[in-house]
């Protein structure tokens, strides 16, 4: 368990492996801890050995004075951070004469001074609109061969709904959302659009809301826009793309499919709730969260620092035209089932772990 | 049928004009691209933008590509142009909507694209060929292949992505593609990003040289390259991984590594 806590495997090398804080996340506070161990890797990047030795840690250009593991752990208790982004990395040695050298991978920590605690967020889950429950079942006798019988049909339906809010709410475990039972003052309400949004064009939207200023909004979710994925693209054929661009197929059994399309909305209703919550409010640091695109994960950011903010719509917040339909139903690829449920990158979640709280 | 349906979008993206905040969309996947575009809007134009005063966004036509706008025109604040970053004199080609006087974008920012003046022709060819050919996927494919090769980004990316969204690639095109990707003629991000997609659907290992290049290249972007790792991996090309696993575990990059060796990527994350 301990290896797999090391951020960056490097191959028949030492690496120095950093346990806290999160690379590339958010702190509040001037100073923070960090801490790992040293980590020996062979050639075939298996894990060998941990040991002691001495660390040097490299803040924003600097050199901090080195520090000895006690236990085969390092421990700089308090590290200062400017206002902003914070590189770190650093140097490991160890053996006779510290001659066998390491390297602890650079990361990003960014320290603000601008984002408060904004308390529960309570969340309402609205599915009164008319037509949900048809528009669902319609999904499923779409994509599925033979046609589940009525009960099943009905049974998918709720089984969806209920799966669309145990997605949403798992994937804001660790913040103060909870459940409400009713739209009203402070509740943020997603509602579900049925028959009366009939196009194909959006799968949902939601006020842009930096710091969580506002509790009682709204997030809109076009479900036909999901009946619109698992349509044949050719009259009468079996090529959806949701059995095209995916690993679904018309022979997957109902509770696979019910899976598939909780993860596929929820993740929509999920992505529309955090705009709400301030994802991915665009502008620099200290203004807003790196975001672009109409406030997403920006790609084109990652290339400029030891990051990861953007995976193919696999993070939660990645932008709509470049969410690939197989990450939003949480498949790792398009051809061969293997699961990779969408989440917020380390950096989104931590603002809400910071601001949802 | 579909005028009742595209009313509703109006009236659904016409709340958030009154909305005071930014609002966020979420848009299928390259719904931006040009047949997407085209059947979200009724009307395509090439138009300078002019003026953002209390009336909205004032634009003034230059080229009608599709439909038909008055010369000058308003777009109202929909609350995501204020972020779009508009500037006055640029030429944008814009995806347009008519509800009776007003005129509206088919799906707000993801409906503008910036055009230099030399592009224009390339648009007027791109979107006629494209609208004259609507429905007739077999029409189809030859235009959009030929677009592929534009010199202008945007119709590059939104030939590649209109060719899958149409369903309308095999292997013989993937390996066109892939050969328009390695001479270096598709240089958009997201067209390599697409065509890397289809050369890892090939189950053909031919491609592994041209995918460690790209993966190893450190001037491409890193979608791009990311993909072409992710190509690799589909075709189980172990022996290209392999070879680019020093390069890339080395350059460090979470997003590549994350790539690179996902098992160990998915252990992290729990």
């Amino acid at each position: 368990m301990a290896v797999l806590a090391c951020p960056f495997l490097l191959m028949g090398a030492d690496s120095g492996c950093v346990f806290t804080p999160t690379a590339d996340t958010i702190v509040t506070t001037g100073t923070v801890k960090i801490d790992g161990r040293i980590a020996e890797f062979d050639s075939n990047g298996k894990f060998v050995a941990w040991h002691d030795g001495t660390v040097t840690l490299n803040v924003n250009g600097t050199n901090l004075a080195s520090v000895a593991t006690v236990s085969q752990k390092w421990t700089y208790p308090s590290v200062a951070l400017k206002a902003g982004v914070n590189r770190i990395k650093g140097t490991t040695s160890r053996g006779p004469g510290g001659t066998i050298k390491g390297t602890i991978q650079e990361f990003v920590l960014e320290r603000r001074t601008d984002l408060n605690a904004t308390g529960e967020q309570k969340v309402f889950f609205d599915w009164s609109d008319a037509g949900i429950d048809d528009i669902l079942q319609d999904i499923a006798k779409l994509s599925l061969n033979p046609d589940p019988s009525a009960a099943d049909l009905t049974a998918f339906a709720a089984d969806v709904r209920d799966g669309v809010k145990t997605f949403v709410l798992n994937a804001y475990k660790g913040t103060k959302v909870t459940l409400a039972g009713a739209a009203g003052p402070g509740v943020h309400v997603i509602k579900f659009f049925g028959n009366s949004y009939t196009v194909c064009g959006l799968y949902g939207e939601s006020p842009g809301d930096f710091k969580n200023t506002n509790k009682t909004q709204t997030s809109n979710i076009y479900l036909n826009t999901f009946r619109c994925a698992a349509q044949p693209q050719t009259p009468g054929g079996t090529d959806s793309r949701l059995l095209t661009e995916t690993p679904a197929r018309a022979t997957d059994s109902l509770a696979q499919r019910v899976k598939d399309i909780s993860t596929f909305i929820g993740r929509t209703a999920a992505h529309e709730f955090g705009h709400s919550l301030g994802l991915t409010a665009e502008g620099d640091v200290l203004v807003g969260l790196h975001g672009c695109e109409g406030m997403h994960n920006c790609s084109g950011y990652e290339s400029t620092l030891p990051i990861d903010r953007f995976d193919d719509g696999h993070y939660m917040m990645d932008p709509g035209p470049k969410s690939k339909l197989h990450a939003r139903i949480g498949q790792e690829n398009t051809t061969t089932r293997k699961e990779q449920m969408p989440r917020f990158n380390a950096y989104n979640r931590s603002y809400l772990l910071i601001v949802v709280q | 049928m579909m005028t009742r349906s595209i009313a509703k979008l109006l009236l659904i993206l016409s709340m958030s004009m009154a909305a005071p905040c930014s609002w966020a969309l979420d848009i299928p996947e390259n719904g931006d691209a040009v047949n997407y575009q085209l059947g979200a809007s009724s009307d395509v134009v090439v138009a300078k933008f002019v003026r953002r005063d209390n009336n909205g966004y004032s634009f003034e036509v230059a080229d009608t590509l599709r439909g038909e706008v008055p010369k000058t025109f308003v777009l109202q604040e929909d609350g995501y142009l204020r972020g779009y970053g508009l500037r006055p004199g640029q030429s944008y080609l814009l995806y347009l909507r008519k509800i009776g006087q007003t005129v509206t974008l088919g799906t707000s920012i993801h409906s503008i694209q910036p055009v230099a003046t030399n592009e224009v022709p390339a648009y007027k060819e791109a979107i006629g060929s494209h609208v004259a050919n609507l429905g007739r996927r077999d029409a189809l494919k030859p235009v959009l292949k030929k677009q592929a090769e534009s010199s202008v980004q945007y119709l590059q990316y939104s030939a590649v992505a209109d060719l899958k969204r149409l369903q309308l690639l095999d292997k013989n095109d993937v390996a066109e593609l892939a050969r328009l990707l390695e001479s270096r003629r598709i240089v958009d991000p997201r067209a390599k990003v697409l065509v890397i997609d289809g050369i890892g659907a090939t189950n053909s290992q031919d491609f592994a040289p041209l995918l460690e290049s790209l993966a190893t290249n450190r001037s491409e972007p890193t979608p791009a390259r990311g993909a072409a790792i992710t190509a690799l991996h589909k075709l189980n090309a172990t022996e290209s991984l392999k070879k680019i696993g020093p390069s890339i575990t080395n350059e460090r990059s979470p997003a590549l590594i994350r790539k690179l060796l996902p098992a160990e990527a998915e252990k992290l994350r729990q």
